[in-house]
């Protein structure tokens, strides 16, 4: 088993005749993700790589009848985008970087309504290695395995995947939450998941500066998880009130140091790696 | 980003937040004391429009009357405050101060949703209050019936029924702004005046930067101080200076500042922060590569790739790019792995350009360079 998706499910991309959203999807078809078809408006009846192209989310539903749909859609239509995926029941993922959050929080608050999950935006999918991916990753890093990661950054995910997969540590699912201050699921929704999940023994968490997400994740560890948990945190060297790369990665007077974040978790026990490299280490450690 | 108090005040005024009777004066115009008729008052308070900061400590505040105002005026105007330069000010009426308050509305991450903060001892930072007052602080999600909640909290820290009234009027109204757009909307100091209303001396607006397709009035660049850090915004590229030596090129937040963090733990020093984004192209790495060698700072180049929606090929091929184009003088280290990694490193090997698989071994070659090129 794995978190949240699984072999079966079937999924469409919105923005699929779009440059990255044509190359994800041959990607994430390579992969064995069934992806049935996409949508993108104006362009119903095309193809891509195969798939049917619809005009809206309905079509595409009706025709297809997908569980998720991953979103490679501008930033200033990923809301009219999500909301069609969300009214007509489909989990989102949202590739996309730079939506307003204002947009971000109405998506939020529609996919409680109706009772799905919203990864990201700004995030890089997720996958359960060597079964499907949903998402933008290298796929060659990924390994089956025992270890649920979740993250706030894309890139920092694959490099600490790549050091898991070569010491022989696979993975269960890995999950990213993208990094604006606002995500849809966070670290302590997809914690409980793997907390519950059989196929899941141990657990990273690699958080970064800005807001106090892995400061409430490290609570809920305490206690909610009982599975070891090993944590990387970056952003130490970074200075205060600029924004790093990430719209959340913001240190605010003190509020979202590295330090306060790493020194959350190493007081609830929980290791903290100084460099990616130490993971594995610490995860055969705990 | 962030507007200037005057363009903040604009907005007040549009939501009907009340705000001092006022006007802009730019470099260069006439500057006459008809301005006291016009704004119908004996006395005026200048203000520096430069981005938030501790304004007022600075001199970048004064008051006036018609005897003093043309000569502080134009001395102010040719000031520059805290790196910046004065070319405009905002004049308005001086008020009769009973109090001050704090009121803004801001994000809030923990509650995914927009958040109030109060305090009745306004006038310094917030941070100030927090550190002297945590007690005068009243701090509430704006979710359904928050009003109630946000009165009886004001009423408990002795304000009269009256001004709570108001103050939640004025409390809604910046949440109306804020849900268009607005990450933080600040008034510091919320005056209480001596006729006993409250109105907004200050304003700090903070506009989402990933809204502005939809609020074009404000494309209008505000100049950050830093050159760099500004051409790269106009690049699509974010960049960040530091202190150090080794220029560093990453994809995606993250893995940069984890490079920036690896470097420091092996006893580098990291000249900046630069994340090309998802995705980019040749071409883009290219200026990447040229806004790093810019800083007179950096010694050694430290290029770290871990492709996922960015390309290998396209960075190895703008890397080239540089080296033929540009002509770099500071030794420079790759890694480069991910998606289409066969295509990249082979793009590389052609043009005879060492590559590294493993960011800490590459990190620890870069800060060997940057001390040896000194």
């Amino acid at each position: 088993m794995s978190i949240m998706i699984q072999q079966e499910t079937k999924v469409i991309v919105q923005g699929i005749t779009g440059s990255a959203g044509a190359f994800h999807t041959q990607q994430m078809l390579d992969y064995g993700t069934q992806v049935v078809g996409g949508v993108t408006p104006g362009k119903g009846g095309q193809k891509v790589h195969g798939l049917s192209v619809f005009d809206t989310v309905k079509e595409a539903k009706e025709a297809l009848d997908p569980d998720i749909s991953i979103l490679f859609v501008p930033a200033p239509f990923v809301k009219g985008a999500a909301v069609e995926a969300l009214k007509d029941n489909l989990h989102a993922v949202i590739i996309t970087e730079g939506v307003p959050v204002n947009d971000t929080l109405e998506i939020i608050q529609l996919a409680q309504e109706q009772n799905r999950w919203v990864l990201g935006p700004n995030c890089p999918g997720l996958i359960v290695p060597e079964e499907i991916k949903i998402g933008i990753m290298p796929s060659h890093i990924f390994k089956k395995g025992k270890i649920g990661l979740v993250s706030r950054s894309g890139t920092l995910t694959y490099e600490i995947a790549d050091h898991l997969t070569k010491q022989g540590l696979g993975q269960s699912t890995v999950v990213g939450i993208g990094g604006d201050p606002i995500p849809g699921l966070d670290f302590i929704e997809v914690l409980e998941k793997f907390e519950n999940d059989p196929e899941t023994e141990k657990i990273v968490v690699i958080g970064e500066i800005g807001g106090d997400a892995e400061e409430k994740a490290a609570a809920y560890i305490k206690e909610n998880v009982t599975k070891p948990v090993v944590a990387y945190i970056t952003g130490t060297t970074a200075p205060k009130s600029k924004t790093m790369g990430h719209a959340g990665a913001i240190v605010s007077g003190n509020t979202g140091l590295a330090e306060t974040k790493i020194a959350t978790f190493e007081e609830i026990g929980v290791l903290v790696a100084a460099l990616p490299s130490e993971i594995p280490a610490l995860l055969k450690k705990v | 980003m962030d507007l200037k108090e005057h363009q903040g005040k604009k907005i007040f005024k549009k939501y009907e937040i009340p705000v001092p009777s006022g006007k802009v004066i730019n470099q260069g115009d006439d500057l006459t004391v008809k301005i006291f008729e016009e704004l119908g008052v004996d006395e005026l308070v200048l203000k520096a429009q430069i981005p938030f900061g501790k304004r007022g400590k600075s001199g970048g505040i004064l008051f006036v009357t018609r005897e003093d105002f043309v000569e502080k005026a134009k001395s102010l105007l040719n000031k520059t405050i805290q790196g910046f330069k004065v070319e405009q000010l905002w004049v308005e009426e001086k008020l009769d101060i009973e109090k001050e308050y704090y009121l803004s509305t801001t994000l809030s991450r923990t509650d995914k949703s927009y958040m109030l903060v109060f305090s009745s001892a306004g006038g310094v930072d917030i941070e100030e209050i927090s550190e002297q007052h945590p007690d005068k602080i009243i701090k509430i999600a704006l979710k359904a019936d928050w009003q109630k909640q946000f009165a009886q909290e004001c009423l408990d820290q002795g304000l009269s029924q009256k001004v709570v009234t108001h103050l939640v009027k004025i409390s809604e109204k910046l949440h109306q702004l804020s849900r268009n757009d607005v990450m933080l909307a600040e008034i510091n100091p919320l005056i209480l005046t001596k006729q006993n209303k409250l109105i907004a001396a200050d304003s700090k607006v903070t506009l989402d930067a990933n809204a502005l397709f939809r609020h074009k009035e404000y494309q209008e660049k505000v100049k950050s101080g830093d050159g760099l850090e500004e051409e790269a915004k106009v690049k699509d590229l974010a960049y960040v200076q530091l202190d150090g030596d080794v220029g560093v090129i990453g994809n995606g937040a993250g893995l940069v500042m984890c490079a920036l963090d690896t470097l420091a733990h092996f006893g580098g020093q990291p000249a900046n922060f630069l994340d090309i984004g998802g995705g980019a192209d040749a071409d883009k790495m290219t200026e990447a590569m040229k806004i790093v060698l810019k800083n007179p700072s950096c010694k050694a180049l430290f290029i770290n790739i871990f492709g996922g929606i960015t390309k290998c090929d396209e960075v190895a091929k703008g890397i080239v790019q540089a080296v033929k184009k540009v002509g770099i003088k500071v030794p420079m280290t790759v890694r480069l792995v991910g998606t289409n990694e066969k295509q990249g490193q082979a793009i590389m090997e052609q043009n005879n350009i060492e590559y590294y698989q493993d960011m800490e071994i590459a990190a620890k070659k870069a800060i060997k360079s940057a001390k040896e090129s000194k």
